[in-house]
């Protein structure tokens, strides 16, 4: 018996990194797999991870495209067509900052030597993204009065760090985007909430070219633990949230931890806010 | 008092044809500046244009149509102003789709994130946060080159940024948010800065419908003029990666007041949450 048993997750990015490393702790708990990445080699070899721990049932691979439209909620439909209903939804997929720079902590381009594709295809992808498979699951998971939206960013300074071209501020529209998220699934039982490892972590984006140790970073099973509880019906209450995985300490009770690990979503913290007419409220 | 501060300055200003960023082109016009006018609305340019020469005086203005999110016209639009009026020394990235493209009253109520149509989330997006990257790109090296340089964006509060009913507005003017820190970062050194201006709250564009506030209790587009202006001047150099807020903006105070008062770090490095490093790490962060 897993805390995720007869759960059907989404985990777009699934193929390697810390998409991977969630869906093989969701899988471990019972969930089945719908895993969307554009890699189909890379996909196949994860699906087969899932297979090993979750049996033939437990995954689907989907190879689709989350800043298309029509790709992305083909991949969603295609979810629910294959198991009956879509429960949670990670949007890990992203174009990372080694698409700038092999050593973007050192000796990386201005913002004016980028390529400005590259910066527009990380607003495709990494905000677009998760908007377009997020709009594409939220009606499925409304119907079925459960639902969690889980959208990968990153640190609050890494959002206006120099040196990553556009995925700091993909991830700062994203961030913004998750508030926006969980304000309108208010009441509905569905949940948006942000979880980040809180750092670099162990994947592709880090390069070694940054001179990073491996194991100096935090590592993709750190995100396990909180990815699982996210997707349970345990985190009901928690909407609008950021979690840190690094500070996710599975040893304190439930609220202590969140206290320790998480924050609102976004900068609401911030005093300086919009100025409005009298008669306005929102 | 310099009466007109940006004498021989050559300025961009994005979305010109109406709204604030007809109201900044004529503030920058007025004060000795020439300015060239760019909008995708071939339509509103002219009348705006009219305005500005009457602000600014006959040829101190031009306009161009344009789209900022396509490379080889933002390229070949800022040839072009370099040509006729020289520069550009500053650019102020002020075209955006408004809230009201997805439906929006302007007070948060709207369509839900799954009613938007996908095709115009992305388009806001592109527009709102690529689009003054792409310009960026292009008018920066001539500023480095010549050691003097503006980059001002216009953003949006930061409790706009996330609020519902708005499609991608706020999302994509929190990228912009996010990237003017980086662009201010980037260009240390160099005698060219990058700055935000918001209005501060709703204005008096036709981002807000009729329905949401009196036009009149509205920020008015006239109060992003001195801001503006005073962003441009030599009285601004090494003022970098900070936000502006144009409603707060009181010009009978000194420099230091006035920024004490209108002005804040750019994006949000108040807020303690901050990414965890290793220690043989080389962030470029803060």
């Amino acid at each position: 018996m897993g805390v995720l048993d007869g759960k059907v997750v989404l985990v777009t990015g699934g193929a390697r990194g810390l998409g991977l490393a969630m869906a093989k702790a969701m899988a471990a708990e019972g969930a089945q797999l719908a895993l969307v990445d554009i890699d189909g080699e890379a996909l196949q070899q994860a699906a087969g991870e899932i297979e090993r721990i979750g049996g033939k049932e437990a995954v689907v691979p989907i190879g689709a495209e989350v800043c298309d439209p029509d790709s992305a909620a083909t991949a969603v439909h295609y979810t629910v067509d294959n198991f009956g209903r879509i429960d949670a939804l990670f949007n890990n997929a992203a174009v990372g900052p080694d698409q700038v720079a092999g050593d973007f902590y050192g000796d990386a381009p201005k913002f004016w030597e980028l390529n400005p594709y590259v910066f527009l295809r990380m607003m495709e992808v990494n905000a677009a993204g998760p908007q377009l498979m997020a709009a594409a699951a939220a009606p499925y998971m409304i119907e079925q009065g459960f639902g969690r939206i889980v959208n990968i960013t990153t640190a609050m300074d890494a959002m206006y760090a120099s040196g990553m071209g556009g995925y700091g501020p993909s991830k700062a529209a994203l961030e913004a985007h998750t508030a926006i998220m969980a304000r309108d699934l208010e009441g509905t039982g569905v949940t948006a909430n942000v979880l980040i490892p809180g750092g670099p972590a162990n994947t592709r984006m880090i390069p070694d070219s940054t001179g990073i140790p491996r194991d100096a970073l935090i590592q993709p099973e750190a995100m396990q633990g909180p990815a699982v509880w996210l997707a349970s019906d345990a985190s009901s209450q928690v909407q609008g949230r950021r979690l840190i995985a690094a500070l996710w300490d599975a040893v304190l009770p439930i609220t202590a931890r969140l206290e320790k690990c998480s924050a609102p979503c976004a900068w609401p913290q911030l005093g300086r806010q919009a100025i409005l007419p009298g008669n306005i409220r929102r | 008092m310099d009466t007109r501060p940006l004498e021989g300055r050559s300025a961009i200003v994005t979305g010109a044809g109406r709204g604030l960023g007809k109201a900044m082109a004529e503030g920058l016009a007025a004060n000795g500046a020439r300015v060239a006018l760019l909008d995708v609305d071939r339509d509103v340019l002219n009348a705006a244009l009219a305005g500005v020469l009457a602000a600014g005086g006959q040829g101190c203005a031009i306009a161009l149509a344009a789209d900022v999110t396509d490379e080889k016209r933002a390229r070949d639009a800022v040839d072009e102003v370099a040509a006729r009026i020289g520069g550009p020394d500053i650019l102020i990235n002020d075209a955006a789709m408004g809230p009201q493209v997805f439906g929006s009253d302007g007070g948060g109520r709207g369509p839900k994130f799954w009613e938007v149509d996908p095709a115009l989330w992305l388009r806001a997006v592109t527009v709102n946060a690529y689009g003054p990257q792409l310009m960026a790109t292009v008018c920066v090296p001539g500023m480095i080159a010549r050691g003097w340089g503006r980059i001002i964006n216009v953003t949006t509060s930061l409790n706009t940024m996330y609020l519902p009913g708005s499609g991608s507005y706020g999302p994509s003017k929190a990228a912009l948010e996010a990237n003017t820190s980086i662009m201010a970062r980037d260009l240390e050194g160099t005698g060219v800065t990058a700055n935000v201006l918001i209005p501060g709250g709703p204005a008096n564009t036709r981002m807000i419908p009729d329905a949401l506030a009196p036009r009149g209790s509205l920020i008015q587009p006239d109060a992003m003029k001195e801001p503006a202006v005073w962003l441009c001047s030599t009285d601004a150099d090494g003022v970098s990666g900070m936000r502006f807020i144009a409603a707060l903006w009181d010009g009978s105070l000194s420099r230091e007041a006035q920024i004490e008062r209108a002005g804040a770090p750019v994006a949000w490095p108040q807020v303690k949450s901050v990414a965890i490093y290793p220690k043989d790490g080389k962030p470029r962060i803060g």
